[in-house]
């Protein structure tokens, strides 16, 4: 055997998890399983522990609310049903983690649709956290009484991103945490039931990072369509986000006044600067 | 920069501790008397945020080592250009006066899919995995613009095939890649404590006496020329009873074995950079610090022996040669 198929080998048998923990258990009932199985299992068994317990470790912290609502036996058996269904390509522990919302989402266990909303909030601020940091300069909001509104681009501080979820995570987490307050210590039960009454509809949100912690807040309808213009995958034009200008124009009709918006946004530091526009040639 | 090392006749190794995220605050607001401060490479793999802000301020105080443990040297699915990409922009940033990872495997593939371990899995000792790791290392340094430290696994499962021995695989290495040794001291007693779980044939005839123990790992120890060795890292972990595995958790302090042989380490490498880790159940940051000034105590005490024996030697010689001369005229 090449040390290429000896490694893809042992992987597969450490990802395994339980599987080979049940067999394991098989090879010790069995009288005839060779001493060098047994040892090579139990050798076997340390890898597959730390892959266990080091996964749970980053997951909880990626998903330190879902973890902190469903408690560290489910949380942990959560996190080795992933493993087995989705094999770990992330080298970075802070990066895994992408596909477990949709992932707690197809699992039947309780209140797995609104887990799964805050799981992808969860994992948005996360993400919101890792990213480049980049240094505000507010003296150029200036340039918005300067300059015409076509010829000025808005900048995002890091972090910035928008969700569409299927529950008020905002208000359900809110809830939890102050009746935890009040309690001093919620059961996982308590936890359970304030779940499983949660609305279901449409929520927009925004996420952002002001400082080094991200921050969430859930938007309306049009902040939500006004700030889409500025995600990645929704700006007008193929490669660049539209200016002030243009955005104003696609929000026309929309119930949308900029007046109301900019104040709250300069507050809530979610801009970072405005900038003027290169002409192109 | 803090230091540990004055200035003194002899020349001392470098020390450091490894700098975990509880000791973050505590590592800048009491300054500790130490020559750098090792940090995990991945726990700084984001692009920004809060871990970048903590670090640039440690460096404004302290020098920095890296130590990967993602590269998977041992990998016949090489790392991807990604992964080394993004060390090499911590190195650029940061400027550690050390960089190292581990002479495991942690990429392969699974039913197809590229897959990383998120552990370092022992390789086989033998020509094929040596070819993969030259091949590896040497293309680690080529992004990294520099050599490169390889340690030593604690390992708990042998996988067949090895033709060599660990030392003299990790020679070969260091002589065809260029790269040097990072020696983890506990891991060497964490492998010969394990060894009689890893090789059935040996259960009966092999001592986990301490003195077997210890005899082990310096063998293991002689078989290195000095050259090669640019770091020796030393830690402590759960004590286990006879028939269990031992795990290289970075709970305890630095047992006396390990001690024992950073002593005999000294005596045969000289000043080599030296770190204490210490992973799980923290310390105090003072314990962590005080387990650095020790390590600097034994190699005060080593290599002050070994110049004053050094002086002695040439004192005798000189003596001798103004005595031949007397003799002369």
């Amino acid at each position: 055997m090449s040390v290429k198929q000896q490694q893809s080998q042992m992987l597969s048998a450490i990802f395994s998890l339980d599987r080979l923990q049940k067999t394991m258990a098989d090879d010790i009932r069995k009288s005839e399983a060779s001493e060098q199985n047994k040892i090579s299992s139990a050798g076997l068994a340390v890898y597959q522990q730390s892959l266990l317990a080091n996964a749970t470790r980053a997951l909880a912290i990626t998903f330190a609310t879902v973890h902190s609502f469903i408690g560290e036996i489910s949380f942990t058996q959560l996190v080795k049903n992933y493993l087995q269904a989705h094999f770990k390509n992330q080298y970075d522990w802070g990066e895994l983690g992408q596909d477990f919302p949709a992932f707690i989402k197809q699992q039947s266990i309780v209140n797995h649709t609104v887990l799964a909303a805050i799981a992808t909030l969860d994992f948005a601020c996360h993400q919101a956290e890792r990213v480049m940091d980049v240094k505000s300069d507010l003296s150029t909001l200036a340039l918005l009484n300067d300059i015409d509104a076509y010829q000025l681009d808005i900048n995002f501080t890091p972090g910035f991103k928008l969700l569409k979820l299927t529950h008020p995570v905002d208000l359900i987490i809110k809830n939890i945490e102050s009746a935890h307050e009040i309690n001093n210590k919620l059961s996982l039960n308590d936890i359970t039931q304030q779940l499983a009454s949660s609305d279901v509809g449409e929520y927009y949100y925004l996420i952002w990072r002001p400082n080094f912690q991200a921050q969430y807040q859930q938007i309306t309808w049009q902040e939500y369509q006004w700030l889409m213009l500025w995600q990645p995958e929704k700006t007008l034009s193929c490669n660049q986000p539209p200016s002030i200008g243009q955005a104003l124009d696609y929000m026309a009709n929309k119930d949308f006044l900029i007046v109301d918006w900019l104040p709250k946004a300069i507050e809530q530091q979610l801009i970072n600067s405005i900038s003027r526009r290169e002409i192109e040639v | 920069m803090f230091s540990l090392n004055n200035e003194t006749a002899i020349k001392l190794p470098l020390i450091g501790v490894g700098l975990r995220h509880d000791h973050f605050d505590d590592a800048l607001n009491y300054p500790a008397n130490i020559d750098f401060i090792e940090v995990h490479a991945e726990n700084f793999f984001a692009k920004g945020g809060a871990s970048h802000a903590v670090l640039n301020e440690i460096s404004q105080h302290y020098k920095i080592s890296l130590h990967a443990t993602s590269l998977g040297l041992g990998s016949a699915v090489p790392a991807p250009k990604q992964q080394l990409e993004q060390l090499s922009a911590l190195v650029e940033r940061y400027q550690p006066i050390l960089l190292s990872d581990h002479a495991c495997f942690s990429w392969a593939e699974v039913t197809g899919v590229k897959t990383h371990a998120g552990d370092l899995l022992p390789i086989p000792f033998n020509e094929e995995s040596l070819d993969i790791m030259v091949r590896n290392v040497q293309r680690a340094q080529h992004y990294l613009d520099r050599a490169i430290l390889v340690e030593n696994l604690s390992a708990y499962i042998q996988l067949p095939g090895s033709t060599y021995t660990e030392a003299e695989f990790l020679v070969k290495l260091c002589q065809q890649s260029g790269c040097k040794l990072l020696v983890d001291l506990n891991n060497l007693i964490v492998n010969a404590v394990n060894q009689p779980l890893l090789d059935p044939q040996l259960k009966s005839s092999h001592k986990t006496d301490s003195i077997s123990m210890l005899t082990h790992a310096k063998q293991w120890l002689d078989k290195l020329p000095p050259e090669l060795v640019g770091e020796i890292h030393l830690a402590g972990c759960t004590q286990v009873n006879a028939g269990e595995f031992m795990i290289d958790d970075h709970s305890q302090p630095v047992s006396d074995d390990v001690w024992h042989l950073y002593h005999y380490a000294v005596q045969k490498f000289g000043a080599v950079a030296t770190l204490i880790e210490w992973d799980e159940s923290l310390p105090d940051w003072h314990t962590l610090i005080a387990e650095a000034e020790k390590a600097k105590a034994i190699a005060t005490t080593v290599l002050s022996q070994t110049s004053t024996s050094h002086n002695s030697v040439l004192m005798t010689e000189i003596h001798k040669t103004v005595e031949v001369a007397k003799n002369e005229c």
